[in-house]
């Protein structure tokens, strides 16, 4: 069976991960392809700080909050091995401020040590009344995605630089199944009105002595909109804005000084900091993600489509729970195609 | 009105946390430190400076809890500030873990760091042989940026710095009129203390960015402190042993410790390794008394003894300190002294 992934960034590749995890034993042969315009580190999900956390509400969507708690714990389950490193995972530690007391967040018993902040920690943080804090991963793209696509080459995996312009291009060139991993650019092979821009521009900062994660809500300007700093293994980010509708991939100037000026109210420290260098990215944001079949018709014949798209600023944060069931999915359509040697249920 | 003259002897934390706060308090004295070695070569530099107090067994523990909390305090306040990164004072978090059962599951110093409580099950599963855990915020403060910046406040403040081993009190005699010693394990020889004593500490620094924890064994021997720019992953306490020598059966023995708390310490590279002498005694000696020099009768103010606590209650006892040369002064007759 021939299976062709479209995208490389985080949910590309582990989706490949799953594919290949769950079914290079039962189905023989299995050829998986990624195919990608872009690579690591030029990914989205490269840009992004690495850190996992959910919004603070599913607004029902129990079934993302379940993906994200599997992506949570098999990443602290890697953390037992030496192996963690290579992979850009590790604990950290932070804090949610909120500027007036909300509900607890949908994330509260996934993540560790999850507790409410202490009268003496808010006065740490002039402004902000309440809060949590809690002990929560990393997983930093840049060191995350050639990890998986070294694991994935190793296994056979095969990469093209190219473009793909349809589904068809992959179905006429002996594809059986099609995962649709092109997050912001989904609507460039399937016009999708639900998937839109979220403008995300970030500061790379040199500020070592900065060993937790400090992130800000504040309802009246939207998730994203307000402060966040977040250390990472060499760098801290500091964000942030969420422009919906916005596509432009260019760092703004504006932008750089109001996030530069929050971020320093927030953490005064900051001001000694080295800037590294600033980067935008468009967060694939819907309203929920797209993890779903699709079989597109096309005269006679069937392109088995599998969507896995529009997982917005939490593709880190969801993403191995979204490969599994991207993978059961597949699963699926080997069944149907008959293409199974041994039934296994 | 001649001006008072003190000296402070010794300039790791506790020589400079005690100068700088006389220095600040009482303008009207001319402080001088005194020291045969400065940062980066004094027992503090090596530290790694994690906040974290000791129960000493006959200070009262109103007294102690003093120590701690100003210490903290002061320390908190300046990681919270601009000053941070040169000062080389950060907020650090983490968990001091048990493999049996602590007797007491709230020390005293548990109201004064941020956020204690106990770990969760979830978060004890990470170290299977440990079955009891303490999480909380504390602050790491290393010397080799701190002591700098003290030095700094202290030169501002109007203090004067002198390179000098003293080898006997009756030397500073003439020069001054009070004497503050800080002189850790040399008090062994300048205050004739006989009850003093080291306690060897190897450490290693790592390079290994992704830690961002603390972990701490509740036996005081392992631990795992993330700092600026390295990891200090510790350590050994052996007493009464001089030896400033790396010892290899150590580093093996640390590694290994280490790296069974936190596996991915095996893939750490390690930047270097050092050797300090923890001043070690009973209880730190906060006191004064007079001695006779060379026909003067001098006050000495005695702040030594803190043996691995030295940063975490160096401001503490510093201001205790401050308080005794001030008792001193009192005492003193004719002399432009506050």
């Amino acid at each position: 069976m021939r299976v062709a992934v479209i995208g490389a960034g985080v949910i590309g590749l582990s989706t490949a991960q799953s594919i290949y995890e769950q079914y290079h034993s039962t189905v023989s042969p299995l050829t998986i392809e990624v195919y990608a315009d872009c690579f690591t580190p030029l990914t989205t999900s490269d840009g992004a700080a690495g850190f996992w956390q959910p919004y603070l509400y599913d607004k029902g969507n129990t079934q993302e909050t379940k993906w994200n708690k599997e992506t949570f714990d098999y990443l602290l389950n890697w953390l037992k091995s030496p192996e963690a490193v290579k992979m850009g995972i590790f604990l950290q530690s932070g804090y949610n401020l909120c500027t007036d007391p909300l509900p607890e967040p949908s994330f509260k018993d996934i993540v560790l040590g999850f507790r409410r902040l202490t009268e003496r920690e808010l006065q740490m943080f002039p402004g902000y009344t309440y809060g949590w804090f809690n002990t929560a991963l990393m997983v930093e793209g840049k060191t995350y995605l050639p990890w998986l696509t070294n694991w994935l080459k190793e296994r056979g995996v095969r990469f093209y630089h190219r473009k793909i312009k349809s589904f068809k291009e992959l179905s006429d060139a002996g594809a059986d199944v099609i995962i649709n991993c092109t997050g912001i650019r989904s609507g460039e092979l399937q016009p999708d009105p639900d998937l839109k821009p979220g403008r995300g521009q970030i500061v790379k900062v040199d500020a070592p002595w900065l060993k937790h994660w400090i992130i800000t809500h504040n309802t009246k300007v939207g998730v994203y909109n307000s402060p966040y700093i977040i250390p990472g293994s060499r760098l801290v980010t500091v964000g942030g804005v969420f422009q919906l509708g916005n596509w432009s991939e260019q760092n703004n100037s504006t932008d750089h000084e109001n996030i530069w000026e929050n971020a320093c109210q927030l953490e005064p420290s900051l001001k000694h900091a080295r800037i590294v260098e600033d980067w935008a990215g468009l967060r694939p944001v819907r309203s929920k993600v797209r993890l779903e079949r699709e079989t597109i018709r096309s005269g006679a014949s069937a392109i088995e489509v599998i969507h896995n798209y529009g997982h917005g600023g939490y593709g880190l944060t969801i993403h191995r729970g979204c490969a599994e069931e991207a993978a059961r999915l597949f699963g699926q359509i080997v069944v149907q195609q008959g293409r199974r040697p041994k039934a296994r249920l | 009105m001649k001006r008072v003259r003190v000296v402070v002897l010794g300039a790791g934390v506790v020589g400079f946390s005690t100068a700088v706060c006389i220095a600040e308090a009482l303008p009207l004295c001319s402080v001088t430190v005194l020291a045969e070695r400065f940062s980066p070569d004094t027992t503090s530099d090596g530290a790694a400076g994690i906040a974290f107090a000791a129960e000493f067994p006959d200070i009262p523990l109103e007294r102690q809890r003093r120590w701690f909390k100003d210490s903290f305090d002061h320390l908190l306040a300046i990681a919270q500030s601009q000053d941070s990164p040169d000062a080389g004072i950060m907020l650090s978090s983490g968990w001091q873990i048990f493999k049996e059962v602590p007797a007491r599951k709230k020390p005293f110093w548990s109201d004064f760091v941020i956020g204690f409580r106990t770990m969760t099950d979830g978060e004890l599963k990470r170290f299977p042989d440990h079955r009891f855990g303490q999480a909380f915020t504390t602050v790491k403060c290393e010397c080799s940026s701190y002591l700098p910046w003290l030095e700094e406040r202290f030169r501002k403040a109007g203090g004067q710095v002198e390179q000098r081993k003293v080898n006997s009190l009756q030397e500073l005699s003439n020069s001054f009129d009070v004497i503050v010693n800080c002189s850790g394990l040399g008090s062994k020889v300048l205050a004739g203390d006989t009850s003093v004593y080291p306690v060897r500490g190897q450490v290693l620094k790592v390079e290994a960015p992704w830690l961002t924890h603390f972990i701490r064994d509740g036996d005081g021997k392992t631990y795992i402190y993330p700092g600026m720019h390295s990891v200090t992953v510790g350590g050994t306490r052996q007493e009464g042993d001089w030896r400033l020598r790396v010892d290899q059966g150590d580093t093996e023995s640390i590694l290994e410790r280490c790296s069974s708390l936190e596996p991915s310490l095996k893939k750490a590279k390690v930047l270097s390794q050092w050797v300090g002498l923890r001043p070690s005694r009973r209880n730190p000696r906060v006191e004064r008394e007079t001695v006779q020099l060379q026909g003067r009768t001098l006050p000495v103010v005695h702040n030594y003894g803190h043996g691995g606590w030295g940063v975490t209650i160096a401001w503490g006892t510093a201001l205790d300190a401050l308080g005794l040369v001030r008792q001193c002064l009192k005492e003193m007759p004719h002399q432009a002294k506050l």
